[in-house]
Parts: C-alpha cells; structure tokens; sequence
C-alpha cells in the first residue's frame, strides 16, 4: 500500500557520483518542494558535481564530498589513513549537526548506507545500514528497485528509477520532467560558439553525443560517421558533437572523416554551457548518458541508443516523446559490471535507422511506425522502438512504436507493474495489458525451466505462503507461553528458515517469479527492532504480502 | 703532574703516588659522597692492586693536555691531544643528541671528554658507565675529576643490569673503550639495549622458512616465538614452492640443466620476495637454513637498510654453502662454537653467535595417549629420523630388540624391513611427538655420514634431544661436546658414546620406569625453562638490538607505522585499533585496520563504521579504475 506522506522539513538527498543520478533526483527535490513548501532540501554529492548541482533548482545547500581526496590520503596510506578517516569524521559530524529529519539515499553504495547510519538521521529511505553493518532498505520501492537491479530481474521491471526514489521518498506531486535552469551566461556563450562552427546548412541543430560511461556501450566510429553524413547531406542538419575533453579521443576520428557541417564542442563546454548547447539544439542523439538527462532537463528531444548494460524502461528519458532504441538479444540488458568482448547488441542498431528516428522526431511525428516506412530498417526480432510517455498515475512508460512481438518479457512487465503498483501505490490501472496480445492460460501452463509452470509456481509459492501463516501464529503462541520449552521455539525458527529458502529456490526456479520471491527476501531482511511479538506481527504480514502478491500477479496475468 | 710527558710510570708507584696527593684525596672525597658504591669498588681496587700485585693492564702515559689511560694497550683517550680531541667529540655528541635530556657514555678514561660533554651538552643529564675498575681507579689517581663528580647524574663500574639505565636515556659506546672491553661492552649493550629493544623497538620481522626438510617446523616454532615476545612477525613460508621445485626432476635428468633451472626457481622466488619486502616492507630478516632466497636479493634487501639474519641450524662442515652466503648476513647465528664461529666470521658474515636448537613448549608436550593410538604409535624402544649412515650401522645391530625406526631414507633390505614403520613415510611434528610419548627409551642418535657409530668429534645438540626433554619423554642421546652446556649428562640426561654402551643402557632402563620418570621430567623442567624457542630468538633480539639499536630506532621513528600512530594519537578508539594492528604485523594501510572488521556479528562502533565507510570508497574506485581500463 501507498506509504502515508509525513511532513518533511529538513531532508537529505544523498546523490553521489553521477551527473544522470542528479539530474533524475530533480523531479523528487521538486515534488518535496511542492508537497512541503517549508522544506529544507540539501544534496550531498562527490565534489566534481557540486558546481553542476547550482544550476538545478529547489536545491537550498549543497554538501560536498571529496572522493579524490579520500582516494589520495588513502593511497598515501599511514597517516594518510588517518587524514581519511578525520575528514570522514568532519562530514559525519556535520551531518549529524543539521538534524535532518527525513532522507533520501539515491546510491545504492555499502559506502552512502554507512554514512547515513554515521550522520544519525531517523528517517530514510533507500539504503542505509544497521548497527552491524548490514545493508537495510528502508522502503518497499527501494526494495523494488533492489529486486529488480541486482538480481536479474530488470526485464520484469518497467518502472523508471526517477519514479522508483521519488515514490521511495514518498513523493506524488512532480514536475514529469527532469529540471535543470539554463544560464543567460552560458547561453551567450554557446551561441558565439555555434556562430564559430561556420555551418553551411541551415537546418535543424543536432547534437550528438558519441561518448559513453563504458567501451561496451560505445556505438562503433563509423555507425557515427554514416548517421551524421547522412544527417547533413539529407536532412541538411547541422551537427554538434559533444562530450568532455576525455571523449575527444572517441570523437576526434568521428570529426575527422565528417568534416562538412560538424563541429566539435567536446572539451569547449562545462556543465551549465552543455546544458545551453542542448538547450538551443533541435535534438539530440546519444546513448544513455548524463548528456541525455540534461537534454531532457532543457526540453530538448532525445533519440537515445539502449546498448549493452543500458535499458530503456530503467533509465530512459524521463519526459514525454523521447525515442528509445532498444535492441533484442538474449544477453541483453547485460551485467554493468561485466566487460563485453563480443558487443553484437550494437549491430542490431543501423545509422540509417538512427537517421530514420531523428528525422520524424525532428518532424515531430511520434508514434506507431507503420510497418511498411520501418521495413528494412527495424528487423522486429532483433530491436525495438519506444517512446516515452507518461501513465495515467503519473509514471513515466515507454509505449513501444515498433513491433514487440519478439520481446518475451513484455506481457510479464506489464503484469509486473500493475502489481506493484496495485501493492505498493494502492492504485489500479485502467487500462489493463493493452500493448500487446494477453497471453491465455493455455501459455500460463507452457512449461518453463525444468518443465515448471507458471501455475506450479504460483501455487507453490501461495502454499508457502500460507505455511508461514500458519508457523507464525505457533510461533505466537509459543511467545506468549512463558513456560513453553525454548526447544518448541527453535523447532519453529528452523522452520520458517527452512520455509523462506523454499521461497527464495522458487526465485531461482520459476525464474519468472522470482521478483516476488526477491521481494519477499528483502522483506524479510529489512525486520527491524527487537520485541519478538513485534518481529512476528511484521514477519505475518510479509507471509501476508507473499500470499496476495502470488495471487495479484496471477490475476494481473490472466487480465 | 705526575711525571714528564710521554714517561711510563711504574704501576705501584703511581697508585702509591696519587692515594697520597691531595688531588686524589679531593676525587675520592666526591666520589664517596656522590657515588659511595662505586667508592667501595675503587677502595678494594687498590687494596687488591697492592697487596695481591695482580698483572695490571693500564698504564698511564702524559701528554702536554695531562695524563692518557691505556687499558690492554689501547689509550682511552686521545693519544696526545686529549683535550682537544675530547671537546670535538663532545660538540659532535651534543649536536647529534639534541632534543634528549639523558645520555648514558659507555667509557669514562681519564675523563676528558665526560668533562668536555658536560661543557658543550649544559641540558643533557650525562650518567657514566666504566666496563673496568682500574681504568677509572687510575683517572681517580691521576686528574683532578671533581667537575664530573659533582656533576654526573650517575656513575657505574663494570656490567650492568638492564634496569640500569632509563627508558628515555640513550647510549653512546666509546670507540676506545669498545676496542679495549668488546666482550664487556657488547654484555652492557646487550643488557641495557637488548632488553630495551625487545620492548621499545617494534621492527618489522619476516621469517623465511626452507621450501622443505627438519627446519621447515623449526621455522614455525620461531615465529610463534616472535610472536609470543610481541614483535611483528611475517610469516614467509616458501613450502607451498617444494611441489614445483621437485617437479623440475620429472622433466630434467642431466644434472647441470637441473642445478641451473633449480637456481633459476630459487632467482624466482628470492625476486618474488624482493616485491613481498617491496609491498609490505620488513625491517629485519631472519632466514632459516635452507631459506631460498639469492645473494643477490639479500644484498638487494641490505640496500634498503633490512637486517639480514641467518640461523644456520647445521653442521658447518657438511653443508658449506655459508662459504658464499656468511656474506650476505649481518648476522649469523650457529649451533656450534669455535672454529664454525671463525669461519664464518671469516667468510665475511658482520657477527657469528652461538644459538642452540630448542624446543616449542606449545608443540613439544607430554600427551596421555588412547590405547589405540599407543598400539599405532607406541614401542619399548623407538627412533625417529632419517636412515643416515651411522644409524643405519647402529641400528641393524639391534634388530633383535623390540626396536621401531621411523622416517625417510632406510634401507628397505633386512633387517630394516622389520624395523622400519609405515613405509618409512615422512612424519608431522603432530605425529613424532606421539611416537616420543609412548615410547618406554627413545633413542636419539645424531646424524653422521662419515663416523659408523656415535661421532666421537660431534659438538652440537639436535632439535630431537630437546624436543624429547619437552614431551617429558625419556631418551638415550650420544654424547656430544656441547650437551653439557644444556642438559646436566646422567642427571637431566643419559647418554650414551657407542653402540654396546647404548645397549647396555636400554636394558637397564628398560626395567627401571620409575628411574626413567625422574630423569624425563627433569628434562622436561630444563626444557621449558631454558630451551624454549622463545628464550633463543630472545637472546637472538638482544644480539641484534644490542649492535643496531640506533639503526632500528632510526628506521622505526619516521616508518609509516610510526606516521600513522602519531596522527592517530587524538583519535583514541583509532590510536587502539592502530596499535593492535601494529603489534599484529599489519601493514600501515586501511587494510590492516579494517581486516577484523566484519559487518553482521555484533554492533559496529563509530570508529569502525567510519573504517568500514573508506574501505568500501576504496573498493568501488578500485572497481571503478578497473572498469575504466576495460575491465
């Protein structure tokens, strides 16, 4: 159920270590403005972003952490080590001194969890760690976004991460967009800039930005090098490219073989300038970068390139009518962590496609592309075209423009979200699984891994469910004996131990199950305090949420 | 003025001449008030000198500054400027101990530059040490001394006791007085730094082990040593290497390729702990016999200003690879005396010193073994070791008794096939010490290749003949020269100089258990109180901290350790944690201090959360870093 909204005055945002991450805790910052006109709102983020986090709005302080500096005493080790440890102090003393009264850990660190235990605030929400050290996340949608991150459940899930922490703190009012303010500086500074680049075309402005976090991600120099000729010569665009002075090394070789009506702003613009560049361009084309957030912050449209470890319906534009080019691959959405020798996700994207996109969003046309424009251009087995939009609750979805057919998880992320948002918001979609063909319980019978089904698995797991209901009010009972025999305890307690690894195997069998059998987990990690009646009446209402949950979600299958 | 300068005085008379003057009156007068102890010393001096006309070894020669003490032929003082001389030592002295209120000078002479040191050190609390009564009863005689009498801070003749000198006070040996007394002066530094060191020096220490043989447990003994006296001990242990090292024999027949790729496996591991001392930096390395490590490396490691030790726990005369190595060590430590000693000295070693075998009392323990085990392990005589020559020759001669050999290298033709236990596997120390616990008469005969029987010539004492002592197990040992020195022989000990006398001694103990008990358990006790491990590698430090007290100290006063704990000095829970990590041989990283950090198993203090918080910034940058480079 939808958490009830307490009064914020003093919060907390802890967004640390990347630009994207920022941009997207704006609609949240402006939402707990909104709700709590009063309220105090403080980032803390790694130094680099401090400057940036000036130019977003409904910031009141901003606290900075000095990460290289922390690296460096470090490095140097001995009293080094303690050069470290002495500023670490000075921050969680700090912290503790501004009395926050709610706060919001975007990070999903072990090293943002420890801090937030260091600076003593009551409420949180997102990652924090208990007395021991062990990870706690203090709220469902934190605990959705951990379930379907971490554990190879990304595909089930649809809902944007700019959604999942805005909800986590308990935010509903928001702006549906990211936020960023554009300076009058910077913008005369990048019109003089655009005036240097001696365009020859007279046509739409289209930054594109070639660089990416990871070499996995990086779409190929000559996908680049076909899209921005055939963007200059056919469209008569004028082409930015732009990114940091590292990227120059990844665009000098695009530049290089496009000379005509392509300028290179990469390394020439600080964060405020690139936001202003962005903001006088007509799109812009990139993968899923920083630069895409900020784009979307200033209104300008984005066609953005899913590749790799990037997935759309996660961290996809946050504002209505942006492309998402997602590809299909049995790999992919792949592990952030993991290299990539072999990137055959980037040739499932053609520049001519790419070119195809930008022209209609130049166009402004959005929406279903009719199959006989798209041929030859969208092979539907190997990607898919959405487009960004926002739900009747609010909730930014990707509707796709392309034939979905090929994309197994579609249906279940559809089940998927109207469960948790049914579960965690209270609320009932209308609309029902309306993207593409429902699936019948004939297919809900189709054998699974192993020869398991759908309907196996449920039922498995609701029987679990109900067993653990059924050990809990034993375990009350016994509680509440005081002369019951500690051995008639423990026989209990290894039971439900016993009972919880049966659910979380049921993850790992029925994969397609397993985001509520995860859910279920973390549930269960997150018991707090220490009256064993207390720890029953919470572990009863997970066994609780179990049992509806596996029953909602099969419902929503069948609907 | 006594006599001319350069004038020899005779002995006597000067000792008649200066009791009688007033200036020696004066200096007595001080000395009684100041230092009444050490006026008893001098005051039997000269009543011993006179009456008993002992052979005295000082002489007095003048110079145009005064007098000049010679002690065994060298001056105590500068030969014919001693007051100049003495004034620039003294300057030197009290600008390289500026900062200190105390100093200890190790040489008093004939005064002259304690005089100059007071002068030029006006702060400095000088206390004075004289390794020899008539050098001081003869400066006594012959200057006037009242400026140091009155104002020493202390004043001793002779040795030392450890607490002689103060925490805070430093040392300076005279160099003259070091030629004239080495022994004296190495028992004052031995008993005033030795000691000191062992508490207020915390080197770093690394023990490397051999890949394999008899001293591979022996180096697992000294390090538990180390650590039971508190130093910061790495273990080195190479044995994981043996496996490889006996694998170049699968490929390699012909001798001269398999010498040269065994040197190049001991080049590879001797540079593997080059880049060991590299990333974890030790201050001293002690090395046992066999430990693989190069010349080169060692000199390598010397450069970096590491102490090297070698404890070579073998006979000199059969394996020589000293004659390369004694080199490369600053210090030596044998199992023999005498001509070893000088050897390896000669061989250029910096110091040799006699260091016997010992035993682990942890390890080496009587045990009341199960029946079972008694029937496995157990017989009324037993030896355990390898089938060396001279055993093999004594040994066959007694197969008629109820005897069981274990360990490698026996002949498998009779009558060893009989004898011989468990296929004459290699044994763990867990498992010989089971054997000495159920045996009635051990017998330990040591190793000859060349002698048929018992060595009539050995000198050193194996590990075996305190390892039983320690087990409380009653053995038959053959005499060697130096057993005495360690166990009382018929007493503490039984022994044994030929195989018929060996005989005859089984039979007789064989009957007498309780006389058997008597001499094990006195063993025991000598064991446990004089030959533990513990009580060598202490006599190792105090040798060590004895000579490079100041080198260590210097070394250990701006390491990173030292950095770390002074800054972490206002931290108090950190400064803790600090220290325990420290004394446990961590390195001076975050690493050493969170490695007993363990989320889930108890509430985390602030301090270690804090800890905990830079550990996991230090892995994600590493991971970050590592991502950035592709993976």
């Amino acid at each position: 159920m939808q958490q009830p909204q307490e009064i914020k005055n003093n919060v907390l945002l802890v967004n640390i270590t990347r630009l994207g991450d920022m941009l997207q805790a704006t609609p949240t910052i402006a939402g707990i403005k909104q709700e709590n006109p009063n309220c105090k709102v403080t980032v803390l983020v790694e130094k680099q972003f401090e400057e940036v986090c000036k130019v977003l709005p409904y910031i009141d302080e901003v606290i900075s952490l000095d990460l290289t500096s922390i690296v460096l005493a470090l490095g140097r080790q001995a009293d080094g080590v303690v050069e470290a440890y002495e500023y670490v102090d000075e921050i969680a003393r700090d912290l503790r001194s501004r009395d926050f009264d709610f706060c919001l850990n975007m990070s999903s660190s072990a090293y943002t969890a420890l801090l937030l235990r260091l600076s003593g605030v009551k409420r949180n929400a997102g990652w924090t760690s208990d007395g021991e050290g062990n990870r706690v996340i203090e709220s469902a949608w934190s605990r959705l976004f951990a379930t379907s991150v971490f554990h190879q459940n990304r595909e089930y899930n649809s809902f944007n991460i700019v959604d999942i922490f805005r909800c986590a703190a308990s935010v509903r009012k928001h702006p549906q967009k990211l936020l960023m303010n554009v300076e009058e500086q910077a913008l005369n500074y990048v019109k003089k800039l655009i005036e240097e680049a001696s365009f020859t075309n007279d046509g739409p402005l289209i930054c594109i930005q070639a660089g990416a976090s990871q070499a996995k991600r990086q779409w190929a120099t000559e996908n680049f090098v076909r899209l921005i000729r055939a963007l200059t010569s056919e469209h008569n665009a004028r082409v930015v490219l732009s990114g940091s002075k590292s990227e120059l090394a990844i665009i000098g070789p695009i530049a290089n073989e496009c000379r005509e009506n392509v300028f290179v702003a990469a390394g020439k613009t600080n964060i405020p300038q690139l936001a202003a560049l962005l903001s006088v361009s007509d799109l812009l084309i990139t993968g899923d970068t920083g630069p895409m957030h900020i784009s979307v912050a200033v209104d300008t449209p984005v066609v953005s390139l899913f590749l790799a470890s990037a997935y759309g319906f996660e961290t996809g534009p946050y504002s209505d009518g942006n492309i998402i080019i997602q590809p299909l691959i049995g790999c992919g959405p792949c592990n952030p962590n993991k290299p990539c020798s072999q990137t055959d996700c980037h040739e499932h994207i053609s520049p001519e496609l790419v070119t195809f996109l930008a022209a209609r969003r130049l166009e402004g046309v959005i929406g279903k592309l009719p199959s006989e424009i798209s041929k030859g251009l969208i092979d539907p087995s190997k990607v898919i075209v959405y487009q960004s939009f926002f739900d009747e609750f609010g909730f930014c979805d990707l509707r796709p423009l392309s034939d979905d057919r090929y994309d197994d998880y579609s249906y279940l992320r559809r089940s998927y979200r109207r469960l948790w948002m049914d579960e965690l918001e209270g609320k009932i979609y209308t609309q029902g699984n309306t993207f593409n063909t429902p699936f019948t319980i004939v297919e809900l019978d189709r054998p699974l891994r192993g020869g398991a089904s759908f309907e196996e698995g449920l039922t498995l797991l609701s029987d679990l469910a109900a067993r653990g209901q059924e050990l809990i009010k034993e375990l009350v009972t016994l509680i509440e004996n005081v002369k019951a025999p500690v051995e008639a305890l423990a026989i209990v307690n290894h039971e439900l131990s016993e009972l919880d690894r049966k659910i979380e195997q049921i993850g790992f069998h029925y994969s397609n199950l397993s985001p509520i059998s995860r859910m279920f987990i973390f549930d269960k990690e997150n018991l707090g305090g220490s009256n064993a009646l207390e720890l029953a009446s919470q572990m009863k209402e997970i066994y609780e949420a179990l049992l509806r949950r596996s029953k909602k979600f099969r419902h929503y299958l069948l609907n | 003025m006594l006599a001319n300068p350069g004038e020899l005085i005779n002995e006597q008379e000067c000792l008649s001449r200066g009791c009688n003057s007033e200036m020696a009156k004066a200096n007595l007068g001080l000395l009684k008030e100041r230092f009444p102890e050490v006026f008893r010393l001098v005051q039997q001096a000269l009543t011993t000198i006179k009456t008993e006309k002992e052979i005295i070894q000082t002489q007095i020669t003048e110079t145009t500054d005064g007098p000049v003490i010679y002690f065994k032929e060298v001056c105590q003082d500068h030969a014919t400027k001693p007051i100049a001389a003495a004034k620039r030592w003294a300057n030197q002295t009290a600008a390289a101990k500026k900062g200190q209120s105390r100093l200890c000078v190790v040489g008093f002479g004939a005064g002259y530059h304690v005089e100059a040191l007071l002068h030029a050190a006006e702060g400095l609390k000088i206390s004075v040490i004289e390794p020899s009564i008539e050098v001081f009863t003869r400066a006594i005689l012959s200057r006037d001394l009242s400026c140091c009498m009155s104002r020493l801070c202390s004043l001793k003749i002779g040795g030392v006791d450890e607490q002689s000198l103060l925490d805070e006070e430093d040392l300076v040996v005279r160099p003259q007085c070091q030629a004239a007394s080495p022994d004296r002066c190495l028992s004052i530094r031995s008993a005033i730094l030795g000691k000191r060191g062992l508490t207020a020096l915390k080197p770093s220490f690394a023990v490397l082990g051999p890949v394999e043989g008899g001293t591979l447990p022996i180096a697992s003994y000294t390090l538990r040593a180390f650590g039971l006296l508190g130093q910061r001990v790495k273990d080195w242990n190479m044995s994981d290497f043996a496996a490889g090292y006996h694998n170049l024999d699968r490929f390699l027949k012909q001798p001269h390729r398999l010498a040269s790729l065994q040197k190049q496996y001991v080049e590879m591991m001797s540079n593997m702990l080059l880049e060991a001392a590299e990333e974890k930096p030790i201050d001293v390395l002690i090395c046992m016999a066999q430990a693989p490590i190069s010349g080169e490396a060692l000199t390598k490691l010397r450069r970096k200003g590491v102490i090297t030790v070698l404890w070579f726990m073998e006979d000199y005369l059969r394996f020589t690879y000293w004659t390369e190595m004694a080199r490369h060590y600053d210090y030596v430590f044998t199992i023999q005396k005498g001509a070893c000693i000088d050897a390896i000295k000669k061989a250029g070693a910096g110091e040799v010193h006699y260091l016997p075998v010992a035993c682990d009392p942890q390890i080496h323990v009587p045990l009341d073994l199960p029946l079972e085990e008694q029937t496995r392990w157990g017989s009324p005589i037993s030896f355990v070791g390898a089938g060396y020559y001279n055993r093999q020759q004594t040994f066959a001669f007694m197969a008629d008794m109820p005897l069981k050999l274990w360990g490698t290298e026996w002949p498998i033709g009779k009558p060893f096939d009989m004898l011989v236990q468990e296929n004459g596997r290699r044994l763990l120390p867990t498992e010989y010490i089971k054997i000495f616990n159920s045996t009635a008469v051990n017998l330990n005969l040591h190793s000859s290749t060349e002698r048929s029987g018992v060595d009539p010539s050995g000198d050193f004492v194996n590990p075996r003949t305190f390892e039983l002592a320690a087990c409380g197990a009653f053995q038959l040992v053959d005499h060697r020269s130096l057993l005495p020195e360690v166990f009382e022989p018929e007493r503490e000990i039984v022994t044994f100089s030929n195989v018929n006398e060996l005989k005859d001694k089984i039979y007789y103990y064989l009957n007498r258990p309780e006389e058997r008990q008597v001499i094990a358990q006195r063993a025991r006790q000598r064991a446990l109180r004089d030959h533990s491990y513990q009580s060598r590698i202490e006599s190792m430090l105090s040798v060590i901290y004895s000579s490079k007290y100041d080198q260590i100290r210097l070394r250990d006063k701006d390491s990173p350790w030292r950095r770390m704990l002074r800054r972490a000095k206002r931290h108090e829970e950190l400064y803790r944690r600090c220290e325990k990590a420290f004394l446990a041989g961590e390195e001076a990283n975050l690493d050493g201090l969170v490695g007993d950090i363990v989320a889930g198993q108890g509430d985390l203090s602030e301090t270690e959360q804090k800890l905990l918080f830079l550990q996991h910034i230090k892995s994600q940058i590493m991971h970050i870093n590592k991502e950035e480079r592709g993976g």
